[in-house]
């Protein structure tokens, strides 16, 4: 029997590595083609964000005010221009960021009214028009100032509360937030696209080519065969989404730092320590078990390649459901959360690295991948052992 | 001399839905003989050879491959079978000698010989210049040899063949009959088709087939001589009623 399951793993392994889909889906998706995609929008949005509150910003300004005027020239990170077209033209064609206008004071009036005319589409209009917001602000105060002082009410009489904002969470938590987030995401992912192209080709792919039927009569026990085209599953399911955490990582040191500092260096070590990384080891391998034998039970109802890939396709859609809703559970999630396949191993991951995560997560999903794990196998067995599947 | 029974096949039955595949079929085979299963198509060749090659099981009935039931101890009859499917291929990137080397180890056969049997093989179906390339890359004739290749590597008792020369053409298949002619001679062979003249060629006897049943089994002289006819065409037609 163990013999048996040894030569068709082999079997499963040696043809799959000579299929260049097989090696696309496993290393160059995860390490090259998920890292890139995911980082290279994240670095150009956080960096044209950057630049644009960095550099100066053109705005124009359609006021009857020199005063405002001169507060603008004063700022560093404006560029008075002349407004030539219409403000929509003009904000269209980029030749300004914003608009500003300043309403005519009405002689009775203690309030000046402004307008400020931007493009929430762009970066750069958005930057100018905090910009403007900015300098406007100040520019009230002062005058704020000057009519409390006209009436002998000193500046400090402004201030009547003071307040500010503060992050809870260690910056370890937030880049641990992060990561979980995108790492759990694409493991999951990474293990579904890894096994998907041989669990359909030990199957339905062989029952398309009709050495499946060769293969049912040779002396082996069909429960080798299967074990055997498992096994091959399930490494595949097991190495893809290691892979896709590496290359996940090493493209989350890029970003990571463009999304929570300001481009200071970031040190991703500490997130990490031996113990967790054997139980997250252990919880991808359930996790790739689990999906190899789910991807077995469907595809080996299928005659065709295609008509496998079309039945495994909602399985996709049901995994990445999930992750819409990752976003919206909390830190420490509730216990019942860890019992639900797939989000179980995301959530374990995201408390894993913000260390969040109470000890009797790691029992539930463990426990809860086994007996999802074992029900999958049954149903894969029985698929195996029907004639009526194997020969339709 | 009576040859010593190979294959002994009695009162086979399969049914699946509402068709009755197999109604009750019986044969031998003996060793040294070509044994013919003549039919066609739907008559139940294929599914007489699935069941003995234990891919289905049957409802009633038993098979036995040299005094070893397939149905109580189906490994160890596999072992004594080579087959060739209808259709049947083989891994597409692995080379012809992978593919024959897998299929020797997989039912078994010790590692010193696999070497040894594949270079024979290929020496006596001319596939030396072909046994590095991977399979996808033969002509259909050269698959077939293939086929044939991994099937006789395992040294078979019993050789089955599934309309081995179906949807070749006609060189192709004249390499194929001289080959079972060659190798006929060494093994039991129960050989399934449906064109007439390579039965009449190759099979030392055969039987007729149709929806489920034998109507005739014996030589073609003895078959000829049943249904009243000048060769094996017109008695196969005969014997199957659709003879105008």
């Amino acid at each position: 029997m163990l013999k048996g399951i040894g030569l068709i793993f082999r079997k499963e392994m040696w043809t799959a590595l000579r299929e260049r889909r097989t090696l696309i889906f496993l290393f160059l998706f995860p390490l090259l083609v998920w890292p890139v995609f995911t980082v290279l929008p994240m670095l150009l949005i956080g960096g044209k964000e950057q630049r644009a509150q960095a550099q100066s910003s053109k705005v124009a300004l359609v006021s009857a005010y020199p005063e405002l005027e001169k507060e603008f020239e004063a700022s560093d990170k404006l560029q008075l221009v002349r407004l030539e077209d219409s403000a929509a033209a003009a904000l269209q064609q980029r030749k300004t960021h914003c608009v500003v206008y300043v309403d005519s004071l009405a002689s009775d009036s203690l309030v000046t009214y402004a307008r400020i005319l931007y493009d929430p589409t762009q970066t750069e209009s958005r930057a100018a028009a905090d910009k403007v917001e900015l300098v406007l602000s100040q520019y009230e105060r002062k005058i704020v100032i000057e009519r409390l002082a006209q009436q002998g009410v000193p500046e400090r009489m402004l201030k009547a509360l003071s307040y500010r904002r503060e992050n809870a969470m260690g910056q370890n938590q937030m880049l641990g937030y992060f990561l979980g987030l995108i790492i759990g995401m694409f493991v999951v992912m990474g293990s579904m696209m890894g096994s998907m192209a041989v669990v359909i080709d030990s199957t339905a792919g062989e029952k398309e080519r009709k050495t499946l039927e060769l293969l049912l009569t040779v002396p082996i026990p069909r429960r080798a065969i299967m074990m055997g085209k498992y096994l091959a599953g399930v490494t595949f399911a097991f190495i893809s989404p290691i892979l896709t955490a590496l290359g996940m990582s090493l493209a989350a040191s890029f970003v990571v730092p463009v999304l929570v500092s300001s481009g200071g260096s970031v040190d991703l070590s500490g997130l990490i320590s031996p113990g967790k990384i054997l139980i997250i080891l252990l919880v991808i391998l359930l996790m790739a078990a689990f999906i190899a034998a789910l991807q077995m039970t469907v595809a080996v109802r299928a005659h065709s390649n295609r008509q496998a890939q079309t039945y495994l396709a909602p399985l996709n859609i049901i995994v990445v459901i999930p992750i819409i809703f990752l976003q919206i559970i909390p830190a420490l999630p509730p216990n019942w959360t860890f019992f639900i396949p797939f989000v179980n191993v995301m959530l374990l991951l995201r408390g894993l690295l913000m260390d969040t995560l109470p000890g009797s997560a790691v029992l539930y999903t463990v426990a809860s991948n086994l007996v999802f794990l074992i029900l999958a196998l049954r149903f894969a067995s029985r698929s195996f052992g029907s004639e009526e599947v194997l020969l339709n | 001399m009576i040859r010593e029974v190979v294959l002994r096949v009695e009162g086979l039955r399969k049914r699946f839905g509402d068709v009755q595949a197999l109604d009750g079929i019986d044969f031998t085979c003996r060793r040294g003989e070509l044994f013919g299963l003549l039919g066609p198509n739907g008559a139940g060749k294929t599914t007489t050879i699935r069941c003995i090659c234990s891919i289905i099981k049957p409802d009633d009935g038993s098979i036995e491959v040299e005094g070893v039931s397939v149905a109580s101890n189906p490994l160890m009859a596999l072992k004594k079978i080579g087959v060739v499917l209808e259709d049947g291929g083989l891994y597409e990137r692995l080379t012809a000698e992978e593919n024959m080397k897998l299929l020797a180890q997989l039912h078994g056969v010790d590692g010193s010989l696999i070497d040894e049997r594949i270079d024979s093989i290929c020496d006596t179906l001319g596939l030396d210049e072909y046994r590095k390339r991977q399979f996808k890359k033969l002509s259909k004739g050269n698959k077939q040899k293939i086929l044939l290749g991994q099937a006789l590597v395992i040294d078979p008792p019993l050789l089955i063949l599934d309309e081995p020369t179906i949807g070749l053409d006609v060189p192709a298949q004249k390499v194929i009959r001289d080959l079972l002619g060659k190798i006929k001679k060494e093994r039991t062979i129960l050989y399934s088709t449906h064109i007439m003249s390579e039965a009449e060629e190759l099979c030392d006897r055969l039987a007729i087939i149709d929806h489920g049943r034998i109507v005739a089994q014996g030589t073609v002289a003895e078959i000829c001589r049943k249904a009243g006819a000048r060769n094996l065409e017109q008695a196969f037609l005969k014997l199957v009623g659709r003879y105008a």
